[in-house]
This record gives structure tokens, sequence and C-alpha cells, in this order.
């Protein structure tokens, strides 16, 4: 349905407002008040509620897709992703109500100057807004624009803690992510330069919107100048928007952020963001692809990037020594999950796409558990002045906390029952069935060792840490920290639709074989299984 | 226009790029960062003229408004980079009028900028002391953006504003990982913004992308107002020192 304003402008509006106004209404609220945080789940619940009618909405709809505003264009892909940006944000935003606030005696004996609450709660409030608009936007200029602001938007809140390890990271993260983000510029101008339209009706800016150009070309309406420069910017938009997504060889920023911001942001950051720079980087695959007809020129890139994030990871994350603190790895599994995620859209085929999606769901979902129960365990620790590094005994001092964190590192290494094992066992027998099908079999049997030689190895590598915090002696005496049944309870939430994610795709099954098919446009081999 | 006419603006273009390129080697070999900032201010002239130039092919007002953002820019650079230098904080009973005007200091400003000049480290390694290795190293990546552009896009009509913001962007991004202090490697970060700006002045032909352009490029001042004036200041004050090296305590 095309039009200027319809339900679905109003469906998503209800998404984008409610962090938006919340976040100017912190500017106002109390200074040293839980109240924001309540306010801020409180929008996050509803933006939630908005997202699962926007799924609704969408599915009824016989072309799955619409538009609004001239800027705006939201199909299935985009309801995927900005469902999946508020799932994370439903339960971090829950977590802001337990962060050490500025008001906590405990940071100030500490030394610690927090950074301002109502400045905390504005800034994750618009840094939600900016991530749900991501996957709304229809204009590649603008999207660019606001991938920068989330950058804008992040990096204090990275830098919440105000010491010189929380700004030191987030000067790395904005330096890196900015440096990033020139090239994925460069890289829009080359690509919407790269176009001639023969004269398609649209109105203004049209020809800078991807639905308008991915419709022109899959109508044959647009001639690429050539196909150098579509190469050439498709590189430099994977080299840029990667960045944001975490990928290697620009993933450094990702340790030292996510390891510094308090953990609902890490849980963002981690779970939220680098899948929003993924959405975009998909959308420049679907047009690329297009544009190259037939040529596998960005499916291999996207496979090249992911193996080499994958393979990558696996050293940092087996590094072992008591410096590499856990949240530090659980930013490397970011580095090998990205990975994962990137080598099955770069197999090609739409069993890998339906994998791919999926596991991009369940990889933001079990990070937002490692994240926030690690935040726990962090807190519980840091009242009694013990560092990060002398973390111990976790099991002793607070046992459901230590269950949950071995049964979320366990999801996250692959286990069968959970859904990550599910995801990528139907990437894994995806890329089986690109060998059987290609006939230059001997890369993809190489891609799938490599594949399963880092993931043996990070499960071995994640086990040791674990067992490093979880087990031995806690430096606290026991029954000296009360486990808050609130906090558990939310956090059993997000394991059990781990859980359930391992049997079922079931409801978002139709959801993603729609993104699917989104994702299938412009591959020449059989996609759609 | 006339033939001559036309003759005369493509002369004038490609004068211009070269003289971005040359400004982009002589920032990343030398090793004072007032150099730098010169060498910076003199290519975002020579980028306003091309984008009046432009404008004047075109007869495009927009292309007129991108020079008037880099103009505004060649002023207040200097005084931006001071104010990231000079960060003593706000005396008792200092007005602001006072505050801001030895925060943007410049002469103060220079004789830190010349203390901490790679030449006054002892452990400065070779490659950053040295102007010659940069200059090698640069001047190669320059040759590899030729490469890459007559690989991907041999017979375009703006070829050598394609090879230029490509040697742009990669010859900033040397600056940024062999800058030696903080503020270096800012300029190496502005080097391969004019990168863009060179692409958007050359590449673009179509009216509406350039406007779409210029939005985001007052998103792209927004991060770089925000890095100069919060992130850095308030790094430099912690750790009391714009080296890069001293920065590093999360180094595993």
């Amino acid at each position: 349905m095309n039009g200027v304003f319809n339900e679905g402008a109003l469906i998503s509006l209800g998404i984008v407002l409610p962090p938006l106004l919340t976040a100017i209404a912190s500017l106002f609220g109390k200074r040293q008040s839980r109240r924001q945080s309540i306010l801020t789940f409180i929008a996050s619940v509803l933006s939630f509620g908005f997202s699962v009618v926007l799924v609704l909405y969408i599915l009824s709809q016989p072309s799955h897709s619409f538009h609004f505003l001239l800027l705006f264009y939201i199909d299935a892909l985009s309801t995927y992703f900005i469902l999946l940006v508020n799932i994370v944000a439903l339960f971090a935003s829950y977590f802001t109500i337990f962060m050490p606030r500025q008001d906590d005696e405990t940071q100030v004996e500490q030394g610690g100057a927090l950074g301002s609450s109502r400045f905390f709660h504005f800034q994750f409030n618009l840094f939600h807004a900016s991530m749900l608009l991501v996957p709304m936007v229809d204009n590649l200029v603008l999207l660019w624009v606001l991938i920068t602001f989330t950058t804008v938007i992040s990096a204090p809140l990275i830098d919440y803690r105000r010491d010189r390890r929380a700004q030191e990271a987030a000067w790395k993260y904005i330096m890196i992510s900015s440096s990033g983000i020139v090239f994925a510029l460069l890289g829009t101008i080359f690509l919407t330069s790269a176009f001639q339209f023969k004269g398609i009706p649209g109105g203004p800016y049209t020809n800078i919107n991807w639905s308008y150009i991915t419709q022109a070309l899959n109508a044959g309406l647009v001639t690429p100048i050539g196909q150098g420069i579509i190469k050439l910017s498709f590189l430099l938009l994977l080299l840029g928007y990667g960045t944001k997504a975490g990928l290697f060889p620009m993933h450094t920023w990702l340790p030292d952020g996510h390891g510094e911001a308090p953990s609902p942001v890490s849980a963002l950051l981690s779970g939220v963001l680098l899948k929003c720079a993924l959405y975009v980087i998909l959308r420049y695959y679907i047009i690329t692809n297009l544009a190259l007809a037939g040529d596998p020129f960005a499916s291999n890139i996207l496979l090249i990037f992911g193996l080499l994030s994958l393979a990558m990871a696996t050293p940092f994350i087996l590094n072992t020594k008591k410096e590499n603190r856990f949240k530090r790895v659980l930013a490397y599994h970011s580095l090998e999950h990205m990975g994962i995620i990137t080598f099955g859209f770069g197999l090609g085929s739409g069993l890998a796409f339906f994998g791919a999606l999926f596991h991009a769901l369940n990889h933001a979902l079990n990070k937002a558990l490692m994240f926030l129960t690690y935040g726990n365990v962090q807190a519980a620790y840091a009242k009694e002045q013990i560092p990060d590094e002398e973390i111990r005994g976790v099991f002793q001092l607070m046992p459901v906390t230590g269950v949950l964190l071995t049964l979320g590192g366990l999801a996250l290494v692959g286990m069968p029952l959970f859904s990550v094992f599910f995801s990528e066992f139907i990437i894994l027998w995806a890329a089986f069935q690109k060998v059987v099908m290609s006939g230059d079999s001997f890369w993809i049997i190489s891609a799938v060792c490599l594949f399963l030689t880092s993931v043996a190895l990070i499960f071995a590598g994640l086990v040791v840490h674990l067992g490093r915090i979880l087990l031995g002696k806690s430096p606290i005496s026991q029954g000296k920290v009360r486990e808050d049944p609130l906090q558990l309870a939310s956090l059993g939430a997000l394991l059990l639709l781990l859980i359930i994610g391992g049997f079922t795709t079931f409801p978002l099954t139709t959801l993603i074989q729609q993104s699917m098919h989104i994702l299938c446009q412009g591959i020449q081999e059989v996609c759609l299984p | 226009m006339s033939i001559t006419n036309i003759n005369l603006i493509n002369i004038g273009t490609d004068i211009v790029v070269v003289c971005a390129i040359a400004t982009a080697l002589y920032n990343a070999s030398t090793r004072r960062l007032q150099g730098k900032i010169n060498g910076y201010r003199l290519q975002i002239l020579a980028l306003a003229l091309l984008a009046v130039i432009k404008g004047i092919q075109q007869a495009d007002l927009w292309f007129l408004g991108v020079a008037f953002i880099l103009i505004i820019q060649f002023i207040i650079i200097e005084r931006l980079v001071a104010g990231v230098t000079n960060v003593e904080p706000r005396r008792p009973g200092q007005s602001f009028r006072s505050f801001l005007g030895e925060r943007l200091d410049i002469v103060k400003a220079r004789s830190v900028w010349l203390e901490t000049s790679p030449e006054n480290r002892a452990n400065a390694n070779i490659v950053r002391a040295n102007p010659l290795t940069p200059l090698t190293i640069s001047g190669a990546l320059v040759i590899g953006a030729y490469f890459v552009a007559s690989q991907v896009a041999p017979r375009a009509e703006n070829f050598n504003g394609l090879v230029a913001s490509l040697a742009l962007l990669l010859v900033g991004l040397f600056i940024m990982i062999n800058a030696y202090d903080t503020l270096a490697q800012m300029m190496g970060l502005l080097v391969m913004e004019n990168g863009l700006f060179l692409a958007a002045v050359i590449v673009i032909n179509d009216a509406n992308l350039l406007l779409a352009f210029l939005v985001s490029m007052f998103a792209w001042y927004l991060l770089t107002l925000i890095i100069l004036v919060l992130f850095l200041p308030r790094l430099r004050q912690s750790s009391r020192s714009i080296y890069i090296e001293d920065q590093k305590t999360l180094k595993e």
C-alpha cells in the first residue's frame, strides 16, 4: 500500500514515538530518580507492543510492504529487524532500573563520577529510537545519517562511568566508527552515481531510495554505468558499515566499547547496534546482486569477511589470562557470531538466509542474557570493591545467577537444545547444500572445516572463562549478596526464549520466510528452497 | 559555455585535484601539528575553489553551499584544535568570555603543539619520526588509489576525481594510524572527510543527490564537533597528555 500516510505509518509512529518522547521527558525529570528508568522501561514496552502490531499488519498486507512520507519504507525484512531491536531494548531498559546511579553511595565511595542519570536516559532512549528508525528509512543518505547518529549518541553512553578506561573506550569507538562511516558515505556516493535511470515516475529524491533502486533494477529500468564501480562501492560500503557491524578487521572497538559500557548499553550495542549495521549491508547486498546480474561478487565478499571474523575471534576467546575480562570475551563472541551470520548471508541461498536471519535474533537474545546476567555479577562484586579480574565463585555466592550464566554460555557456544545451535545448524546445512549444488566445492568445504574448527575452539575457550568466574571460592562471604527475584525472572524469560527457539521458529517463521524472499532478489542460482 | 571555457574549467579542476593530493601528502609527511593544520587548510581552500568551479560549470547554487561550508571550516579549524589543546578548567570568578578566549587561544596552543612534536619524544619510532617514510607510504597509497580506479572505472568521465577522493581517504586513514597524538589523528579523520567532499563535488551531477549529501555533511560535522568539543578535551584532561601511547590503559 503506497501513500503519504496510512495505518502502517501510524503503527510506525507508535514504535518510534515512545522512546523519542521519553528521551525529551528525561531531560526535564528529577535529577536522581528511579522514575526515569521506569519511564524508559514503559516506553520500551509500548514500542515493543507496537512492533508486534506491525508484524501482524505487514503479514496482512498483500505486498508485505508499505511506503510513507516519501522517506520511509517498511517490508518484512525491516519489520524483522525492528522487532529484534525492540526485544533486546525491552530487557535492556528493564535493567536500567537496577543500574548503579549517580546518587549511589558505593559509587561515590569508589571515586566514580557517573554521568548524569538524566542524560543517560536521554541518550539511551534516543539511541533506541535511532536504531528503530534505521530499518524504517528508505533514503540511502538518511540511512547513513542515522547510522552516524547512533555513533554520536552511543559514545557518551559507553563513557557513562567517566573514568579513564571508559573514556578511552568511547574515544576508540567514536574514532574507529567515524573513519569507517566515511568509507560508507563514499560508497553511497559512488553507488548512487553509478546508475542511469530511464525516467521512471517518482517524486524528488526517489533515485536515492533503496526501494526505488531495487524496483528499477528488477524492472530493468536502470543501467549501471559499469560493474567495476558497483563492486568498488560495495567494498567501500562493507568496510564502512562493517565497522559498525563489528566485522574483521574493523572490529577493534568491540572489546573496549562493550567491555566498558554499562551492561544494559553493552546488551544494546552487541545485540542490536551490530544488527542495524548488518541490516544496512543487506540492503546494499540486494542492490549489488541485482546490479551485477548474476555475478556472486557480493556473496563471496560476505563469505570471506564472515569467515575471517569467525577465525579471528578464536585466538582472542582462547586467551584465558585473567586480564582478558569476561565482558571483553563476550565482545569477541560478537565478532564470532557476526562472522557466522555474515558467512550465512554470503552463502547466498534461501536456506542460508533463513538460518542467518534466525541466528541474528538468537545472538541478540543470547547476548542480552549474558551481558545483563554478568552485569548483576559485576555490580555485586563491585560493591565489595572486587575488580572484574578477581571475580570468582559466582556459583557459591549467587547460585541462580551462576546457573543462568552457565546456560547462557552454553547457548552462546552452540550447545544443542538452544536456538543458537538450531540456527548454526541451518547455516551449516545450507553450506553442505551449496557443496552438493556447486561445482567448485573445495572452497566451501574448506570454509566449513574452518567454521567447525573455530566453533569447537571457541567452545573450549568460553568453558575456561566461565569456569574461572563461576567456580572456586568467592572472595565475598556467603549470604552477603541477595539475588533479586525480579531480575532473575526477566533473565529466565530470556533463557526460555532461547530454549523455545531451539525447537521452533514459530511465531516468526512467516516473517523470516518473507525476509528470505526479499534477500533472494538478484541471486541467479536456485535461491528459494 | 564555449569549448575554451570548458577546457579551462577542466584544467582548473585537474589543478585543484593535484593540489588536494599534494596537501594530503604534505600532511602525512609533516611531523608538526601546525604543519598538518596548515596543509589541511590549504586543502580546504582548494576544494572550495573546486566547488565554485563546479557551481559555475553546472549553474547550480548548491555547489556554492558546499564552498561556503568549506570556507567556514577553513576559518574555525585552527581555533577548534586550540580548544582541544588548552583544557585548563574555568577559574573561580573567571568570566565565560575570558575562559573561552583562553581556551581558543591559538598562540598558547602552538607552544603545546611544538612540545608534543614527535621530534621531542625520545621513543618515537622511525615511521613517525622520519618524514620520508610516511611520504613514501602515502605516495604508494595514491598509486594504489589510481590502480584501483583504473581497474574499476577506467573510462569514467570523472576519473581524476575518483582517484583523488580514494587517495585522500587512504592517506587520511594512514595519517590516523600513524598519528603520534590524538590531535594529529583527528587531522587524519578530517583529511578523510575532504575525500568525501571531493567525491561529492566531482562525482555528483544530480542536484537531489547533492542536497542529500549536504544534509549528510551536517551529520558529519556534528560528529566531528562532538569529538573535538566533548571527547578529546575530556580525554586530555583525564590523561594529562595528547600522546596516543598515554591513552592506552585498556591494552591487554
